[in-house]
């Protein structure tokens, strides 16, 4: 076994604290065996953090409103000033945030007091580190994405009971209707129930909101945390953004080196002391390998058994973060799961989309470590391995737009979406270079017809007037905000001419609806070249009537040729590929595509 | 139908330790319909510092002890399976709970299953007929004194019997 010394951790995020999750371990139960138990996991667990870890983090709500963690960390107060461990909140002061909380509980409600006892005094605790992200605002985002995304469904899963009658309503409306208070059980389960609900419904709810709740600090802080706890095992997966510590595996070794006492029992001083220690190190490490090793085999069980690895049968690959970021807002996919291992290539987040004939289609994203061809079609043979069931891989994202003003029906403008027709992709650095001449020997490569024909369908349903896409294109624009809207008309400007370039006005066009995209089918030209060559664009539009130019379908296309799947290339077009190429449209063009991938999943029969 | 050897029998709860507070919970509550019952024992923290083999001799010692409670012929109607969603996994079963529901299987105890059937072992839980409760503990409260009412009516019989 490989030893790296000394192993440290960025960020560890201490979850467990959480007052609603201690309370449904049973730490206010008056049964001694389970609060000595509890109590004995959660002191340990903060111990392997601060030992691990340059930061631990703890959520100012649970310093403030457990007796627990308050308890537990004011062990380590002799730290506070070394900046190891840091509450963390929303406000600019704990003043500020304490004032916050205050508004959102009763005045005899437990939290309330317990606020209104530090406010007295106020002397010593970790230093704050404030937040940029609201934990509110976050829990109420995953809530409303969830009720888009299948969770009603897994509410009932598995179970004999059945949700209310206008649960979805009250679900949606829930956010809203908690009128500022916190976004606990307790507040949200009145919303929702007029009478008892059933225990393992409640249970489950409470399990989306902690989730929810964990996931905001982790994804803003980067942070790992605790995993394979005993007493403290959650009901839902903890949303982890960086290594975690396997609680049951560091026990097991240190007990193996007799360190256990030594760790319970040390002071602030003497745990800083052990961060160094080789024996610390070498429990620490062999935790770990023994942890990865077994959550690999975990992953290869559920490659091939669990839901999301199998059920998926459609895959997304993304090149750019806001393109990732796009395609998971209109999907609403969950937080990104990492499959064990080393090198890059390995993050997916699930999303589950009903499509028209009511039926699941459980889709796997993920992106690319850096753009082109080569990593493209690298990913997509990994995407097919990791997901072995996955049938269609559709490219989702950005592409420069090939215009044709003498042609109004072939004049792609900025902010429309281009997909790859019968003919797919044609890659145009495929040639034979003569002295004279060039060859194209770009091979065939064409869709599938599965895909195909939900294109088709899409494009029968616009000519009776309906363009599902264009209400994810709102409700996207709505959720990711302003800076992700459709640029104004007069940002859409294309130019023609080498030495003497003039603004060419666009053909009016009675197809277009306004402020919209328009839907353009047709070959797309795919190369490693980030075109800016108006002379080459419309060279590869007249020689083989491409309608869009990209850097990653025909990596996609020979991928997917390889692995016997079909493929989909689908573009929202934010330049002209020529020196005028900028950003302004990137986001809205991601975002429209990423609007019609939803359009296409939703009409693919499961 | 109970045997003749038969008297007033107690639950054995299993379940993972994730679940503890709930096997207390619902000790308690069968304990109120006058159900004896029996939960795993906690790990006493401080042993979790004692030497590794020692600590192993623990963990055997206690799993022995919860086996035998589970197949003793006399004292134990069947058992409670504490079930609950654990990472994520609906109505989780863990290897060691598995390993209680087979021993009840192999002595014919009545096997309860506290939330609903897993998709892990459904196969081998069905063709078991494991009960799933639904979190509705009456079910096992009325199939128990159901049966304990049937064997105290035989044995007041049985005194009859001898009278005339």
């Amino acid at each position: 076994m490989l030893i790296k010394f000394p192993i440290t951790y960025d960020r560890i995020f201490l979850h467990f604290f959480d007052i609603h999750f201690l309370e449904l371990k049973g730490v206010n139960k008056e049964a001694k065996s389970i609060k000595q138990n509890i109590e004995y996991e959660c002191r340990m667990a903060t111990r392997f953090a601060i030992l691990a870890a340059n930061e631990v983090l703890v959520p100012a709500a649970s310093f403030f409103e457990s007796e627990v963690c308050h308890r537990i960390i004011s062990e380590f107060e002799e730290l506070y000033s070394f900046g190891i461990i840091h509450l963390v909140g929303g406000g600019t002061s704990l003043f500020e945030y304490i004032d916050d909380k205050l508004t959102q509980y009763a005045s005899s409600s437990h939290q309330a007091k317990r606020y209104h006892a530090h406010q007295k005094r106020l002397h010593s605790h970790p230093p704050f580190l404030t937040r940029n992200n609201s934990a509110s605002y976050d829990i109420s985002k995953g809530w409303l994405d969830g009720a888009e995304n299948g969770i009603f469904d897994k509410l009932a899963q598995g179970s004999k009971f059945h949700l209310p009658a206008n649960f979805k309503n009250k679900w949606i409306k829930a956010p809203e209707n908690l009128g500022g208070q916190a976004f606990i059980m307790p507040h949200i389960e009145p919303l929702l129930f007029e009478s008892a609900a059933p225990p393992t419904l409640l249970n489950r709810i409470s399990g989306i909101i902690n989730e929810e709740y964990f996931k905001s600090f982790t994804s803003e802080f980067s942070s790992g945390v605790l995993t394979e706890l005993c007493y403290l095992a959650a009901n839902h997966l903890i949303p982890s953004y960086g290594p975690n510590l396997p609680y049951k595996d560091i026990l097991n070794e240190l007990r193996k080196n007799n360190l256990i006492q030594q760790i319970h029992s040390a002071t602030a001083a003497e745990l800083m002391q052990m961060k160094t220690n080789a024996i610390f190190q070498q429990s620490l490490s062999a935790a770990i390998s023994r942890y990865e090793e077994r959550t690999a085999n975990i992953i290869m069980e559920i490659s091939q058994t669990s839901e999301d690895f199998t059920a998926a049968k459609i895959g997304i690959i993304t090149a750019l973060p806001k393109e990732f970021a796009a395609v998971c807002a209109v999907l609403g996919c969950g937080a990104p799961i990492s499959v064990p291992g080393s090198g890059a290539g390995r993050r997916y987040s699930f999303a589950r989309i009903q499509n028209r004939e009511g039926k699941e289609h459980v889709v796997a994203v993920t992106f690319l470590t850096d753009m082109g061809n080569n990593s493209a079609a690298l990913r997509a043979q990994l995407l097919k391995t990791h997901c072995v069931n996955v049938q269609h891989i559709i490219m989702t994202g950005i592409a420069g737009a090939v215009p044709n003003p003498s042609k109004v029906s072939d004049h792609v403008r900025l902010g429309d979406i281009v997909v790859s027709n019968r003919e797919g992709v044609i890659q145009y650095d495929f040639n034979k270079e003569h002295l004279d001449k060039i060859e194209h020997r770009n091979p065939p490569r064409p869709p599938s017809a599965s895909l195909l024909e939900a294109v088709q369908l899409l494009q029968s349903q616009e000519l009776l007037g309906q363009r599902p896409w264009d209400e994810y294109i709102d409700r996207a624009v709505h959720k990711l905000g302003e800076k992700w809207q459709r640029p104004s008309n007069d940002k859409d400007i294309l130019k023609i001419g080498l030495d003497t370039i003039e603004e060419v006005k666009h053909p009016n066009d009675a197809e277009r609806k306004a402020g919209y995209p328009r839907i353009f089918l047709g070959p797309i030209a795919s190369a490693n070249i980030l075109l800016k060559n108006p002379v080459k664009r419309d060279y590869l539009r007249d020689t083989f009537g491409v309608k869009a130019v990209e850097m990653e379908g025909a990596g996609i296309a020979d991928a997917t040729w390889n692995s016997e799947i079909g493929y989909l290339v689908i573009r929202g077009t934010c330049d002209y590929c020529n020196s005028d190429k900028g950003d302004d449209w990137q986001l809205y063009a991601s975002v429209i595509a990423a609007s019609y991938t939803r359009a296409i999943i939703e009409a693919m029969p499961a | 139908m109970m045997n003749e050897s038969m008297k007033k029998q107690r639950i054995v709860i299993c379940g993972s330790m994730a679940f503890y507070n709930d096997m207390v919970q619902q000790s308690r509550m069968l304990k109120k319909e006058g159900i004896d019952t029996v939960i795993p024992e906690s790990d006493d923290p401080f042993l979790l510092s004692i030497s590794e083999e020692s600590f192993q001799d623990v963990k055997l010692n206690a799993s022995m002890r919860h086996l035998r409670k589970i197949r003793d012929h006399e004292k134990t109607y069947g058992i409670l399976v504490i079930n609950k969603d654990k990472h994520g996994i609906r109505d989780y079963i863990g290897p060691n709970t598995f390993a209680e529901i087979a021993v009840a299987l192999a002595h014919y105890k009545k096997i309860y299953l506290f939330q609903g059937m897993p998709a892990f072992y459904q196969d081998e839980l069905r063709a078991w007929n494991v009960i799933c409760l639904d979190n509705d503990i009456s079910k096992l409260v009325n199939a128990y004194k159901k049966d304990m009412g049937n064997w105290i009516e035989e044995q007041q019989l049985e005194l009859f019997d001898g009278l005339f």
